[in-house]
């Protein structure tokens, strides 16, 4: 138990120390854009962390998809574990892209939603739909009935996924392109891709640590329930 | 809005920082309450069963 909480502390402190790292050399070390090109040039430092964030949401949303299915097709407990995690976290990150997209979007677009814009649009969803499984985790009785409910659901959540990463190539109206992939409209300038790539090693110690302790807890919550039973029992004999 | 985007560029990290830190901090809260109640749940067992 120790152990996990130690490795888990250690993976969140890397994890903070990097990102913290990537906002400084994000002011620092990469140069401000041209103002006469875009809209409070200096806002566009919001990309280190929000990129980050969304990318960890995918892998979230990964495990919620690969929980949902071990879970629905074998019941094995290890299933329902990473559909947990995965709904947690698929929130929690979600809920950083969903706070910071808009303040960026209020500079750069003039308005902080475009209920026109697919990827917007498709990413609300997704983080709603972790947020309605979180709930509704923490509200149903935990059956086997209500395990093949949620994770069906999660299927659901996951099958945004593609649409979501995808959405800026189809149908792009607000949000920029993919950016890390280099063309003749995208690509980032390699100091803001070094940059970028830190936060998101960074974002990845702390998803790892988030997960470990997140998944914690959880075990211990099912014990202190079985404990609880146990206890119940030995009363009523 | 501030014509260079600093302020919402503070306002953003601010938020980013809070869910994190608000994160990490209902982590180890809910840690360590957890321990502590199952071990007074472990505890109260051993005694039931000793009696």
């Amino acid at each position: 138990m120790v152990v996990t909480k130690g490795a888990s502390l250690l993976f969140i402190i890397i994890g903070l120390v990097g990102a913290s790292i990537s906002i400084l050399l994000g002011f620092l070390w990469v140069p401000s854009l041209d103002p006469s090109t875009v809209n409070g040039p200096e806002s566009f430092r919001i990309i280190y962390w929000h990129v980050s964030f969304a990318w960890c949401s995918f892998l979230a949303f990964l495990l919620l998809f690969i929980g949902s299915i071990i879970w629905y097709l074998k019941k094995d407990e290890i299933g329902w574990r990473f559909f947990s995690v995965g709904s947690d976290m698929g929130l929690l990150f979600g809920m950083g892209v969903i706070t910071s997209g808009p303040i960026w979007g209020s500079v750069a677009w003039g308005k902080p939603w475009d209920w026109g814009d697919l990827r917007l649009n498709s990413f609300a969803l997704l983080t709603s739909v972790a947020l309605f499984l979180v709930l509704a985790r923490r509200a149903q009785q935990d059956t086997n009935q209500t395990r093949d409910t949620l994770s069906i659901v999660g299927l659901f959540g996951f099958s945004l996924v593609p649409i979501t990463a995808m959405a800026t190539t189809w149908y792009q109206k607000q949000h920029p392109p993919i950016i890390v992939v280099s063309s003749e409209e995208t690509g980032l300038p390699s100091d803001m891709l070094f940059v970028l790539i830190l936060s998101f090693i960074s974002f990845c110690f702390i998803f790892v640590g988030f997960s470990i302790i997140t998944d914690r807890i959880h075990q211990l919550e099912l014990k202190m329930e079985n404990n609880q039973k146990n206890l119940d029992e030995g009363w009523l004999n | 809005m501030s014509s260079t985007g600093l302020m919402e560029l503070a306002i953003a990290y601010v938020i980013m920082i809070g869910l994190l830190g608000g994160y990490v901090k209902y982590l180890f809260s809910k840690l360590n309450d957890l321990e502590y109640r199952i071990e007074a749940q472990e505890n109260k067992q051993i005694s039931e069963e000793s009696e």
